[in-house]
């Protein structure tokens, strides 16, 4: 039998494979460029870009959890303008696809941003962040409430000529309901979940193990909810999905695939083993060798109920 | 599995060759490692202690020593806390999962004459390897005073190896049973004292931030160049997470302790 095919096709975006790197874990690409080959990606999702330079929270910005970490690094990057002279142009010999995450803190400031990457043609989606925890600011929290969600991912839509993928939150009463909210806005597709909010406190000394007080909880121990809520929206929505949240090896891309996601985003795992997500790829492609799968897709939703 | 040619391997699966409790929970672990790139004092090594998920995160270590012909590399570290504990558990034979060396390096260091080392408790491997190159490539014209800060006499085995090398050693311990009763700090003035307004040394440094916070108010004061290694969580250790970062001391923003760091010029950071 010929090598199984990986390829997976999102809004219209065929992609060499599912795995791609979650906004905010991997830079803007560069700083792996060293140690690892990032043309075997299926694609890289870069930090979250903002219309200003953001230096971001002081430290300490995150804390080790059981199984997990909390971050509050505040959206730290280097703005619309510097990202598209400074950090675009590495991005453009890789053979593999672009995703930049846009924020912003209202809806004219994500519009300022997309407007700007308009016509760059090395960038193949948009991911929104419309649901980072970590900034107490009015523009992160259109996660919040269908209204909101609908109002910003629409707006954003009509001037955004790359496919849309908003990235949700789980920090919300009923994941489903955004979702749709997105989906009727106009959404190409959705990626989710962002992290879980939480904080931390040293028993003995009794100081907020971060400077913002509260941070984004990430890693193995959000993987439940994670599969939780792909597979929710997978059952409301018509939207491909990318999941995240605490996927560390291809077991666990496999469980999220079956959950009902087309792809999958590796985050906080590359902070723990930086080529999790080629090793991903390779074992993912032996794994349907060795049960005769001939497509990746076969996965997709295939999770069977007791 | 190994990377593509044009890739630095930073990935290592390293035995563990020897590891050894010295005292009051210090231990010495030695790993088989292949130096292709030689580790320059300074750099580190981002240990994952252990395959499970929780602790999640790589312990940073400074590299404390190396030997190039047995293809091995040291590090000394004190168990602090559950990513430390598990590591003094590990046994010679068993594997660690190792990237690195990254970081930057006390590269002036490397050349200047006159060094004056000041290290607080397990601050002081990093400079250890600083000082044992730089005996190594030839002692002649060259002045090495090395300033160790312990909490007690029991904390003597960080400085075996300084022991050992053709430098001036002097203590200082917290409560008084070796050296100096009181502050590394305090050495640090009075040595600074005995140089010539023309012949003034090269500080680097490396310990609790505390102490670094006096030693660069001291060299400030006193216009003397100075280096300081820094110490801070680090989650990727490659740049990529900003968790580490420290304040610029001048303008907005954080330089990335494990990318522009771990040593920086002291002017430069707001500690």
């Amino acid at each position: 039998m010929s090598d199984p095919s990986l390829r997976v096709t999102i809004a219209g975006i065929e992609f060499q494979n599912p795995i791609m790197t979650a906004s905010g874990t991997f830079g803007y690409g560069e700083e792996f460029a060293e140690f690892i080959d990032l043309s075997r990606l299926g694609a890289i999702v870069t930090k979250s870009i903002t219309r200003q330079p953001r230096s971001g929270h002081p430290p300490p910005r995150t804390a080790e959890t059981a199984s997990g970490m909390l971050n509050a690094v505040g959206l730290a990057n280097v703005g619309v303008d510097v990202y598209i002279k400074e950090k675009l142009p590495f991005l453009r010999d890789l053979d593999t696809r672009i995703i930049v995450n846009v924020a912003g803190f209202a809806i004219d400031e994500y519009l300022y941003v997309v407007d700007k990457l308009n016509g760059h043609e090395e960038i193949d989606m948009i991911e929104l962040n419309i649901s980072c925890p970590n900034v107490k600011a009015e523009g992160l929290e259109f996660s919040s409430s269908p209204e909101s969600a609908y109002e910003c991912v629409s707006k954003v839509k009509e001037v955004c000529n790359f496919p849309l993928m908003p990235k949700l939150s789980p920090n919300v009463a009923d994941i489903k309901s955004i979702a749709k909210a997105c989906q009727e806005a106009g959404a190409d597709a959705i990626s989710l979940i962002n992290t879980l909010f939480g904080m931390a406190i040293d028993p003995f000394t009794r100081k907020i193990k971060l400077s913002n007080i509260t941070g984004g909880l990430s890693g193995p121990a959000i993987k439940p909810v994670a599969v939780a809520a792909v597979w929710k929206v997978a059952a409301a929505t018509n939207l491909p999905i990318v999941g995240i949240g605490g996927i560390m090896d291809y077991r666990d891309v496999i469980e999220f695939m079956l959950a009902g996601a087309t792809a999958v985003q590796f985050g906080t795992a590359n902070f723990v083993t930086p080529d999790c997500t080629i090793k991903a790829i390779d074992d993912l492609t032996a794994y349907l060798g060795e049960r005769n799968i001939d497509d990746v897709n076969h996965l997709i939703g295939k999770a069977i109920k007791e | 599995m190994c990377c593509a040619t044009d890739k630095k391997n930073i990935f290592h699966r390293c035995e563990v060759i020897a590891h050894r409790d010295l005292a009051a929970d210090i231990f010495t672990m030695s790993l088989k490692m292949p130096l292709a790139q030689l580790p320059l004092a300074g750099m580190f090594l981002h240990i994952r202690v252990h395959a499970g998920t929780d602790p999640l995160l790589r312990r940073p270590f400074s590299v404390y020593d190396y030997d190039e012909r047995e293809s091995r590399v040291d590090i000394l570290y004190k168990v602090v806390g559950k990513g430390t504990l598990l590591l003094s558990k590990i046994k010679p034979g068993e594997t660690l999962d190792v990237l690195g060396p990254l970081g930057n390096s006390f590269q002036e260091a490397g050349t200047a004459p006159n060094l004056l080392l000041v290290g607080g408790g397990v601050g002081i491997p990093p400079l250890h390897l600083l000082a044992k190159r730089r005996c190594m490539e030839g002692t002649e014209g060259l002045s090495i005073t090395f300033l160790c800060g312990l909490v007690n006499i029991t904390e003597r085995v960080l400085a075996q190896r300084l022991e050992k090398l053709p430098i001036t050693l002097l203590y200082s311990t917290d409560n008084g049973t070796l050296g100096h009763h009181g502050m590394v700090t305090d050495l640090l003035e009075r040595q600074l004292a005995e140089y010539n307004a023309d012949s003034k040394p090269l500080v680097c440094a490396c310990g609790p931030v505390g102490m670094l916070k006096v030693v660069q108010r001291i060299c400030r004061q006193q216009q003397v160049r100075c280096f300081l290694s820094l110490e801070s969580i680090m989650p990727c250790g490659l740049g990529a997470c900003l968790g580490c970062v420290v304040g610029k001391a001048v303008g907005e923003g954080y330089y990335r302790v494990c990318r522009e760091g771990p040593v920086f010029p002291a002017e430069e950071v707001k500690l």
